[in-house]
């Protein structure tokens, strides 16, 4: 079985399945051996579900054989952020306090021993009925709280471009999962830029659709008004066919929308000529890499080429995103992280002795540095007295924010700018330093306060220079409410003349 | 991007050890002294925001592309009694086990 079957696009993989030139068996096997061979020195997977993997994919094989028709992700191999409920199998989203055995020791700090919830995120559902082959958990920034990977409880994942560097986060491992291709698609959630900063730095596609679009039931919360799932894959059309398999309204979740589902996949190949895309300034301000800039600056070009039309646009209130989104994302998480107690599910602390310090107890060993930061920050912007000066204010800033966009939206049809400000960083570079992390997201924050669809596409890679190797660069597209698909036609068209198109690491695999 | 205001340090560290209780957190003092570092930090950048005047800005908690349905008032199944206890660290008597927090008489 030849691996490279793996490269394929998502459309082009499913087509083979179904038409029986490969089985889903033979696929699944070539994604558990590229994981077996290279996953040890990138760490995507925090769990691999093997065996039920290849049960998944002679079932997919099994309902060929009767003649039954096959779903849109016939024996694809996906891989999870482990922040997704997947049932019976290990679920931590990248933290400890998940983990059933003890919380504390190097012995017990196994993903393995992860909570096992009882059912399946509604995206992971709709995965199943499409016959795609779930093949494990993505690692991530514990509560997918990180741009770099490194809050992991485990271990953090590496850039297969550079693995003495970060592939970004909070998605990490999802993203690394695609660009080292170990599956052709993976799963990822989006809360402050936490699937494009990936997707840039690893030179993939990333979805952060609409707010609502996708089903967060099953979605392991982080900052609720925020939190969206979305796709990664190699090709705009893989990623397009997969944010088609998990768009939709869901009953479980009250804040999905009802709107029908476009066809992404058929909006890549339309023709963009005419469309009106909006440069925001603020987007290109102190603090952007160089070599960033310009190969931004030349997809830009590419899209004039291809008969776009630029216009300059403002989104004046861009440099509050980060402030905002730190108090409200804080203020939810406070919240919402306030179920991990010890007593339902997770790990417990021993020997408290009353029920307050076993909660205190097992929170304070359960929860690593970052998680705790953010809940104590939370904790403060909501409490008596702060609440009006912060969470009150942020929210109100955020209201400046939504208008920024739909001011542009009356002029042009999408935004085109940066993802991030920078290309992926050495690991342990920004660690110690939360707020030059947290600056990291300058770009992303503002689709996500605004609820806007938005993705990351690859253009020029920088030029090798003073030992650093070539690295991926990502150009975002942000689009009105529900314009997925606008987006997705212009990051098709984009990549057909990117330079980064077809563009793959050279995975060692040892 | 706005620089990082060199700010003094907002909270004094008694301050971060209550808001830690009250958010159910047991740390060690150096945890604290290290939060006390950072939080005061991020507040110094996060007062920019006071900035902007947002008076009679309505705040946003949610962004409503449209208005949520109501879910029919029906009867559903819940979950299992022995599912719902499956994952639980400690279990007595068919509930969660937990140190009693009830004052006896």
């Amino acid at each position: 079985m030849d691996a490279t079957v793996l490269d394929r696009s998502i459309p082009e993989l499913a087509g083979l399945v179904a038409r029986g030139e490969v089985s889903a068996e033979e696929v699944t096997r070539a994604s558990l051996d590229r994981i077996a061979q290279r996953d040890g020195a990138l760490g995507a997977f925090l769990t691999v579900q093997a065996e039920e993997a290849l049960q998944a994919a002679r079932a997919v094989d099994q309902k060929r054989a009767r003649g039954e028709a096959l779903g849109p992700l016939a024996g694809v191999p996906i891989g999870i952020k482990d922040a997704l409920c997947t049932r019976d199998a290990p679920t931590t989203a990248g933290s400890r306090i998940l983990l059933r055995a003890a919380s504390k020791g190097e012995a017990a700090l196994d993903p393995r021993s992860g909570f096992r919830p009882p059912y399946d995120a509604t995206v992971v559902a709709r995965l199943r009925e499409a016959d795609a082959v779930l093949v494990g958990k993505t690692n991530m920034d514990e509560f997918a709280m990180g741009s770099s990977n490194e809050n992991s409880a485990f271990f953090p994942a590496k850039n297969p471009w550079d693995p003495s560097r970060t592939p970004g986060g909070s998605s990490g491992g999802s993203a690394v999962c695609v660009a080292a291709g170990l599956a052709p698609g993976a799963l990822g959630s989006d809360t402050g830029g936490s699937i494009r900063q990936p997707a840039a730095l690893t030179g993939t596609v990333g979805i952060k659709p609409t707010y609502g679009r996708v089903s967060r039931y099953g979605l392991i919360a982080f900052a609720s008004s925020l939190d969206q799932v979305g796709p990664f894959a190699a090709d705009v059309r893989s990623a397009a066919r997969l944010l088609g398999v998990i768009a939709g309204r869901d009953p479980h979740d009250q804040t999905s929308l009802g709107a029908p589902v476009a066809a992404y996949e058929a909006a890549c190949g339309r023709d963009v000529r005419g469309m009106r895309i909006g440069v925001p300034e603020e987007y290109f301000a102190k603090g952007l890499e160089p070599a960033v800039e310009k190969s931004v600056r030349e997809a830009l070009a590419g899209l004039a080429s291809l008969g776009c039309e630029l216009r300059p646009v403002h989104l004046p209130h861009t440099r509050y995103a980060v402030a905002t989104y730190y108090v409200l994302a804080t203020a939810e998480a406070s919240s919402n992280l306030s179920r991990y107690d010890g007593v339902r599910f997770g790990a417990r602390a021993e020997g408290a002795e009353s029920l307050g310090a076993l909660y205190a107890k097992t929170r304070g060993e359960g929860f690593g540095r970052e998680v705790a930061r953010r809940i104590v920050l939370g904790t403060y912007v909501l409490s008596a007295g702060y609440y009006d000066a912060y969470y009150l204010r942020a929210q109100r800033v955020r209201t400046l924010i939504r208008r920024d966009f739909e001011e542009a939206f009356r002029e042009v049809d999408a935004i085109a700018a940066p993802v991030s400000p920078m290309v992926a960083f050495p690991l342990g570079e920004r660690v110690d330093d939360p707020l030059a992390m947290y600056l990291a997201d300058i770009y992303t924050l503002p689709a996500s306060l605004a609820g806007v669809p938005a993705l990351s596409v690859p253009c020029a890679p920088t030029p090798a220079a003073n030992g650093v190797p070539s690295l991926p660069v990502g150009l975002q597209f942000m689009g009105p409410p529900l314009e997925e698909a606008r987006l997705c036609a212009l990051a098709a068209a984009w990549e057909g003349i990117s330079p980064a198109r077809g563009l793959r690491p050279k995975v060692s695999t040892a | 991007m706005p620089p990082a205001p060199e700010g003094p340090a907002t909270l004094a560290e008694d301050e971060v050890r209550s808001l830690a209780r009250l958010a159910n957190l047991d740390l060690p003092d150096t945890e604290i002294r290290r939060l006390t570092g950072d939080l005061g930090r991020i507040l110094a950048y996060v007062r920019q925001l006071e900035e902007l005047d947002v008076t009679g800005i309505e705040p946003t908690a949610h962004v409503a592309i449209e208005r949520a349905e109501l879910r029919a008032d029906a009867p559903h199944e819940s979950l299992p009694h022995e599912i719902a206890l499956r994952e639980a660290p400690r279990t007595s008597m068919d509930g969660f086990a937990v140190p009693g927090f009830v004052e006896e008489d």
